[in-house]
């Protein structure tokens, strides 16, 4: 059994994701720019370097750009 | 005269020896620190990848001698700094002397020394007498 409220952040995050994202990390309403979003939770301290550099090399790898096609 | 708390001796000395504010230590300038090292397919990403506040990352593009250095300073409103470089492949067979400054005046100084005794070695030599002219000497006789 589902708890309710794990059903109703589903729900709100399938209607609208970016609203549960900036809910989630904190991110000012006029944000919505993916590499601007980035550079906020760089900013705040959200993420490190390293962690970007590991999942953009991992983004940009060709096994997983098949992916994003 | 009317007694004024302030001027009385015994306030004034307690006010005379007031403690001293400890200076504040000054803090060591902060360093750009190092973000680490990225592949890209080109440089077209290099100038909107997101970079931490006082951190250079370096960039590889990938298939081109290219390296882009992205550095960006503490302040928000300060705009990232790109330096482009372009690797140059040193050859294995020969073996080039860096022309450092020791380097050249060793140099320069072996070079004089080899011409000192050059001369040396021409003064050394037997020098040919020299074969006298008949001159011709005008007849004055006449």
């Amino acid at each position: 059994m589902i708890p309710n409220n794990l059903l109703t952040m589903y729900q709100q995050l399938k209607a609208n994701p970016m609203q549960m994202l900036s809910r989630r990390f904190n991110l000012p309403q006029n944000i919505n720019n993916p590499n601007d979003i980035i550079q906020h939770l760089l900013d705040t301290g959200q993420i490190s370097q390293e962690q970007l550099n590991n999942a953009m090399s991992m983004a940009n790898s060709p096994q997983m750009q098949r992916f994003f096609r | 005269m009317a007694y004024n708390p302030y001027y009385a001796p015994q306030n004034y000395q307690q006010q005379m020896y007031q403690p001293q504010q400890a200076y504040p230590t000054p803090q060591p300038t902060p360093q750009i620190q190092n973000g680490g090292f990225v592949p890209v397919p080109s440089e077209d990403v290099i100038p909107t990848y997101p970079v931490e506040l006082g951190k250079c990352v370096t960039f590889k593009v990938e298939g081109k001698p290219i390296v882009v250095e992205k550095i960006r300073g503490f302040s928000q409103f300060e705009a990232p700094i790109l330096k482009r470089y372009r690797l140059v492949e040193e050859e294995k067979q020969e073996e080039v002397k860096e022309a450092t400054p020791d380097n050249i005046a060793l140099d320069t100084i072996r070079g004089e020394i080899k011409a000192i005794w050059n001369e040396i070695a021409t003064l050394k030599e037997p020098k040919k007498p020299a074969t006298k002219k008949k001159e011709v000497v005008a007849d004055d006789t006449e």
